[in-house]
């Protein structure tokens, strides 16, 4: 239901990547925020904010800051696909990850699905608050349901990423379905 | 390689087979089946039921009676595995050489070893390959048999979940898969299905809906079907006001790719399946595991068809919904394999075959124990085995056992990888104690040096090892997991 309202848009961006969207539960989306929850630990890491948020075709999103490090987690798209959240399974600090290697894995209604890093680096926290608060990923996605903070290994390889995408294009490519 | 798989398609009794009476060994024939009762569960070594296997002999026996005409000259010169022959489908030689086609296919698997069935599924999920564009598909189906295991989700807590005494004087392995949802049983009256497409295709009730339909068409089920709004497969609603389920599914989702598979129960034994996973929380301790996936308990029933009859069934539904329109190609066939067709028109069969089989067409392939297995299946295997995944993979929890007689409780606290990281004693207020509150505090000194400083992992037998009171220790290892 929540694919055929998205697919009857003619709305399509010239360059976006296609992006394969899911759908695993049946919900009418009024509007979905790509934004960084104000509030949230995400927002508040630095004083100045986070200085770019991206988004991948797999449905995470980037919130990189000005120290060389970002935050990783699900896109609200993403979350209202996949249902209520009961389990997050997280990465251990320390661990080091490639681009692509799964960082984790979010459970919903019986669904295991993956989560795959987007940068290179270092895990240097893990967001410890979804081991008893899973829904935190529901209520925000993008912020407080934050998943893993990455040192990146190379700040500048992120910025200049063609498989990252900007708000503008990802939002193109949920709407071409 | 394609042409040596149509060779194999024609080559093998698809043809012929599809016209001659299908003979099914079926599991009507194993002890598990109909010949035990209750009472033989845990006084009987039930455990050996699932290395019952019927000899050869009887199996290549039983053939000859149903279907003399197997046993011609042509397929003396060509002998194939016994089982073989009364399959409508190529064997596969090597699993690596078909996962990656570009068609939609189907893969029946013959082995019954449940670690490596799960470790083909996964190998042929990962192979699949990605369609180009949206109006292809190269989904996969894939059926599977286990003998009997435990089956928990990937977030799940064994300890919580199944009665893990009793799986272990069953001898029953413990299987954690790699999707999500809760705790099945396995064993030969149950097949698994397993749909497998693109992520951008996911949904819950596709499949679920190809199932229903195939298995109300066939009019060979005791019950007609429907698929509730959580996506369960369950019966109509039947005189006692029950929608009993008879399929119990779990999803998984990665880079692109999606799977959903699930049990069927058509002549499972119900009331061992009850057992295992029922635990008496005043014996087998209190699990706080409120950090992992709970099962959600429904009453289930069998469908009570025998396993080909649904697997052709689920089969053809796929084929309809998912299958190739178009017809193979004869310019493509060699001498022989056009012969082959040739000869079937010969003996007017042509037509026969044509109503009986789909407009569209999927390629159905058999896995058994004759087919090479990529070193990456065995790998997945092990590693499914490993004690680290299917034990270790817990989320962390405390298991709280409670003893009137000793008059204390302790609380265990295992950490991740199912580390026991610590414990709690606790005495209950109780005149008659058959042992001292300090020898109790004492028989748990030794367990509590040792956790200091190394990784005990949470074993009945091993945390029983470290406590130096046989009655504590030999209580505290079986109401963990029965081990001591």
């Amino acid at each position: 239901m929540f694919r055929s309202v998205l697919r009857t848009s003619t709305v399509r961006a010239a360059f976006a990547p296609r992006i394969a969207t899911f759908s695993t539960s049946r919900i009418i989306a009024n509007s979905i925020s790509h934004k960084v929850s104000k509030g949230s630990h995400v927002y508040k890491y630095l004083e100045e904010g986070p200085k770019s948020v991206k988004y991948t075709a797999e449905h995470e999103w980037l919130a990189s800051f000005a120290d060389e490090s970002g935050f990783v987690g699900i896109t609200q798209y993403a979350s209202e696909a996949l249902g209520d959240v009961t389990f997050v399974e997280l990465p251990e600090v320390g661990d080091r990850v490639e681009i692509g290697d799964t960082i984790g894995s979010v459970e919903s209604v019986k669904s295991a699905s993956e989560i795959y890093s987007p940068v290179a680096g270092e895990i240097v926290a893990v967001n410890t608050a979804l081991e008893s608060e899973p829904s935190l990923i529901n209520t925000d996605p993008i912020g407080e349901g934050w998943i893993a903070h990455i040192k990146y290994d190379d700040a500048s390889a992120v910025e200049a990423s063609e498989e990252l995408l900007s708000e503008e294009d990802y939002d193109a490519s949920l709407e071409e379905h | 390689m394609l042409s040596l798989l149509r060779r194999q398609l024609f080559k093998s009794p698809i043809v012929r087979n599809q016209i001659l009476q299908q003979c099914c060994i079926s599991n009507v024939q194993v002890p598990f089946q109909d010949d035990l009762s209750a009472a033989d569960n845990d006084d009987f070594n039930l455990g050996d039921f699932q290395h019952y296997k019927e000899s050869d002999d009887i199996i290549a026996m039983k053939l000859e009676l149903a279907n003399p005409t197997f046993h011609n000259d042509k397929e003396k010169v060509v002998p194939k595995p016994i089982e073989a022959q009364k399959e409508n489908s190529p064997f596969c030689n090597e699993l690596s050489e078909v996962v990656g086609i570009k068609e939609p296919m189907v893969f029946v698997s013959k082995l019954t070893n449940p670690y490596l069935n799960l470790a083909v599924e996964d190998y042929i999920y990962n192979q699949m390959p990605k369609p180009e564009d949206p109006s292809t598909n190269y989904n996969r189906l894939m059926f599977y048999i286990n003998s009997p295991c435990v089956v928990i989700g990937k977030n799940q807590n064994p300890w919580k979940e199944v009665n893990l005494p009793l799986l272990n004087s069953l001898h029953i392995p413990l299987i954690r898969r790699r999707s999500g949802g809760g705790t099945v049983v396995h064993d030969q009256g149950n097949v698994n299905y397993s749909f497998m497409t693109t992520k951008e295709r996911f949904d819950r009730f596709t499949f679920a809906n190809i199932i229903k339909d195939a298995v109300n068409a066939s009019n060979q089920s005791k019950y007609q079907l429907e698929v509730n709004d959580r996506g369960d497969i369950t019966t109509t609603t039947q005189e006692d006001g029950i929608n009993y389920k008879i399929s119990g599914s779990a999803y998984k989702l990665s880079k692109g790719k999606s799977y959903h598979h699930g049990t069927m129960l058509l002549n499972s034994r119900l009331d061992i399946l009850g057992k295992l996973l029922s635990r008496d929380e005043t014996k087998l301790g209190v699990v706080d595991a409120t950090n992992s996936i709970s099962s959600v308990k429904s009453k289930v029933t069998n469908l009570e068809i025998d396993s080909q009859t649904f697997i052709d069934a689920i089969t053809s539904g796929f084929k309809e919904s998912y299958g190739l329109a178009e017809e193979i190609n004869r310019g493509e066939l060699s001498l022989e394999e056009q012969e082959a067709l040739e000869q079937n028109e010969l003996l007017g069969l042509g037509d026969f075959i044509e109503a009986n089989s789909n407009s569209r067409f999927a390629r159905v392939v058999t896995v058994d124990d004759a087919t090479v297995l990529p070193d990456a299946v065995n790998q997945m295997a092990d590693e499914l085995k490993s004690w680290g995944w299917r034990y270790g993979g817990t989320p962390k929890f405390t298991h709280q056992l409670s003893n009137d007689k000793f008059g204390f409780k302790v609380k265990f606290i295992v950490g991740k990888g199912a580390i026991l990281e610590g414990f709690e004693l606790e005495f209950i207020g109780n005149e008659s104690k058959l042992i001292s509150e300090k020898k109790i505090t004492e028989s748990f000194k030794y367990l509590e040096a040792f956790i200091k400083n190394n990784k005990l992992e949470y074993t009945g037998s091993n945390v029983a090892g470290f406590i130096t009171n046989d009655f504590i220790s030999d209580w505290v290892g079986e109401s963990i997991d029965g081990t001591i």
